[in-house]
C-alpha cells in the first residue's frame, strides 16, 4: 500500500509513452495502442482513488490496456481482426526505420506467450519472477518463451537483414 | 543475439516515444465526465418519457396557440386525427415514440433508442408540408458530440395524406432528436402525426451496463488466457488460432435479441497450429439486454491453438454485441 498514491497526472505523465510502445511492440499497430492506451487511462480515472493505492498502479493499467487490446469493444473493428490485422500491417507502417520494421514483423511471427514475455521483458523491464506471476506461469515456463522467442527473433532479423543487404 | 536485441528494443523505444502525442488528461478528464453524464441522462430520459405520458394523458406542457390566419382549432383536431389514422393504419403496432398535433411551428422531442429495425411514418392532413429530422447522438467511443442525420422525411399535407416512411437501426447512439422542421408551409393550416415502431419494442439505452465488454472482467486473475469482442451479425467473427495452456472456463457476454453461437476448435498440437482440428465444442448462448455473464466450461487445454468463432442469429436485423475472455477455472 502507498501511503502517499500518486496522482493521476503524475502516472499518465510518466507511463503513457513507454505503455503505448509496449502495446505497439505487441500488436504492431501504433495508432491502435495509443487508443487502448487512452482507454485504460479513462478506466484508471473513473476509479483512481483505488487504483492510486495498489501497489503498483502502471500494473493495473498496463493489464487493462493490454485486455482492452484483446477484447476492446469495438463497433468497426474488432480486436479478432485486430490480431489477424496485425500479422499483415507492419509493412504499411509510416514512417518508422527498417530496423524497427522488422523488429515489429518479426515479433508478430511469435507465438502470443513469447510475444508478450519479450514484450514485458524488454520493454516493460519486468523481472522473469514478474512475468511468470502476471502469465500465472513457472519462471521456467518464461525462460523457456524467451528463449524461443530469442531463437526465433535471431533467425527472422537474420533473414530481413540478408534480404537488406541483397535490396 | 541478446545484446543486440537489447539495442533494437531500445532503438524502438527511442524511435517510437516521439511519435506517441498523448492526447492529455484533460481529455481523460472529459471522456469520464461525458460518459458519466451519458449515464445520468439516461435517467433524464426516462423521466421525459414519464412526462410525455402525462401529457398523453390530457395534461399539455404548454397551450397551443394556432397562428392569427390559421385554422379554427376544431378542424385543426380533425386534420390531425386524420393524420394519426395515417400512421397508426400504415405501421398499426406498439409504438416506441409516437407525437400527434396542429403543426403550429417547430417541435423538438429527445427519445431513447430502441433496439431492431425502426420504422417511422409520419403523416400531414391539410395543405403544406413538413419535415421530420431524426438526428442521433454519438456514444463517447466516437470521440464525437455532433449529432448524425438518421432520417430526414418530408410529407405532403394533403386531404388524404399519404404517409413518408423510412426505416433504420439505431444501435449506435445514446439518443435520438426527432424534430418537425421546415413548418412554414403548413403551419395553422395542417396536423401532423408521426410514430416508431421496433420489430422488437425494446429500448437499448447505450450506458456502460449494457457494454459486453464491460461485463467479463478486466482485471484478469492469473493463467488467464485471452478474451476478444466485438459487433455480431450474420457476419462470424474468428479469432484465428491462438495458444492455450490452462484449465479454463470461458465468460461471455452478449447484448443483443437473438443467440450467440460459440465455436471452439482446438488443433491437434502445438506444432499444427492451424493444422488437424483435435475437437470441436460449440456452445449457444442467449442474448439479452444489458447483457449478462454466462460462464461456459471449456475444461483443460494443454498448449495446443485454439481458434474460436461467433456466430449471431436473431429474427431482428439489428446486430447485436459480444464479448469474451477465458479465465482460468
Amino acid at each position: 500500500m502507498h501511503d502517499d498514491p500518486p496522482t493521476f497526472d503524475e502516472v499518465y505523465a510518466g507511463h503513457f509513452g513507454d505503455l503505448t510502445v509496449q502495446l505497439y511492440a505487441y500488436f504492431g499497430d501504433h495508432q491502435e495502442a495509443q487508443d487502448v492506451v487512452q482507454e485504460a487511462f479513462c478506466r484508471a480515472y473513473g476509479r483512481w482513488k483505488t487504483v492510486s493505492r495498489y501497489d503498483d498502479p502502471v500494473a493495473w493499467i498496463r493489464r487493462v490496456a493490454w485486455n482492452l487490446a484483446v477484447s476492446r469493444w469495438r463497433r468497426t473493428r474488432t480486436a479478432l481482426n485486430f490480431l489477424r490485422r496485425q500479422r499483415r500491417d507492419e509493412a504499411r507502417l509510416d514512417g518508422p526505420g527498417p530496423d524497427r520494421v522488422a523488429l515489429v514483423a518479426a515479433l508478430a511471427t511469435l507465438p502470443a506467450a513469447q510475444r508478450r514475455a519479450m514484450v514485458l521483458r524488454y520493454l516493460a523491464d519486468l523481472s522473469i519472477a514478474e512475468i511468470a506471476e502476471r502469465e500465472g506461469v513457472a519462471e521456467g515456463t518464461v525462460k523457456s518463451w524467451l528463449h524461443r522467442a530469442r531463437a526465433a527473433l535471431a533467425t527472422q532479423l537474420g533473414a530481413d537483414t540478408m534480404e537488406v543487404r541483397r535490396g | 543475439m541478446a545484446d543486440d536485441l537489447e539495442d533494437l528494443f531500445a532503438g524502438l523505444r527511442a524511435d517510437t516515444m516521439p511519435r506517441i502525442r498523448p492526447p492529455g488528461v484533460d481529455r481523460v478528464r472529459r471522456t469520464v465526465r461525458r460518459r458519466r453524464t451519458a449515464t445520468a441522462a439516461f435517467a433524464g430520459v426516462l423521466l421525459l418519457a414519464l412526462s410525455g405520458t402525462v401529457a398523453l394523458l390530457g395534461f399539455p406542457s404548454r397551450p397551443r396557440v394556432p397562428a392569427a390566419d390559421s385554422l379554427p382549432q376544431t378542424e385543426l383536431d380533425r386534420l390531425t386525427g386524420v393524420a394519426d389514422r395515417a400512421v397508426t393504419a400504415g405501421n398499426p403496432g406498439p409504438a416506441v415514440f409516437s407525437r400527434r398535433g396542429p403543426v403550429t411551428g417547430f417541435v423538438s422531442a429527445t427519445e431513447q433508442i430502441y433496439l431492431g429495425e425502426i420504422d417511422l411514418q409520419i403523416a400531414c392532413a391539410g395543405a403544406g408540408s413538413v419535415t421530420l429530422l431524426v438526428r442521433g447522438t454519438p456514444g463517447s467511443e466516437s470521440g464525437s458530440t455532433e449529432r448524425v442525420e438518421v432520417a430526414r422525411l418530408t410529407a405532403q399535407c394533403t386531404a388524404e395524406p399519404l404517409p413518408a416512411e423510412a426505416t433504420f437501426v439505431l444501435g449506435r447512439f445514446v439518443d435520438i432528436t426527432v424534430e418537425l422542421v421546415d413548418v412554414d408551409s403548413a403551419r395553422g393550416r395542417a396536423g401532423f402525426a408521426y410514430r416508431a415502431t421496433s420489430d422488437t419494442g425494446r429500448p437499448a439505452a447505450r450506458t456502460e451496463t449494457n457494454d459486453p465488454g464491460g461485463v467479463v472482467p478486466q482485471d484478469l486473475p492469473p493463467g488467464s488466457g485471452w478474451g476478444g469482442g466485438g459487433e455480431v451479425s450474420g457476419r462470424r467473427l474468428d479469432s484465428g488460432w491462438t495458444p492455450l495452456n490452462g484449465d479454463f472456463r470461458l465468460a461471455v457476454a452478449c447484448a443483443g435479441t437473438g443467440t450467440l453461437r460459440v465455436t471452439l476448435r482446438q488443433a491437434r498440437s502445438a506444432a499444427d497450429p492451424e493444422g488437424t482440428v483435435a475437437a470441436t465444442r460449440t456452445y449457444a448462448v442467449a442474448c439479452q439486454y444489458p447483457p449478462k455473464r454466462q460462464d461456459l466450461v471449456v475444461g483443460k487445454i494443454r498448449n495446443r491453438p485454439v481458434n474460436l468463432t461467433l456466430t449471431y442469429g436473431s429474427a431482428s436485423p439489428a446486430p447485436g454485441e459480444a464479448a469474451f475472455q477465458f479465465l482460468p477455472r
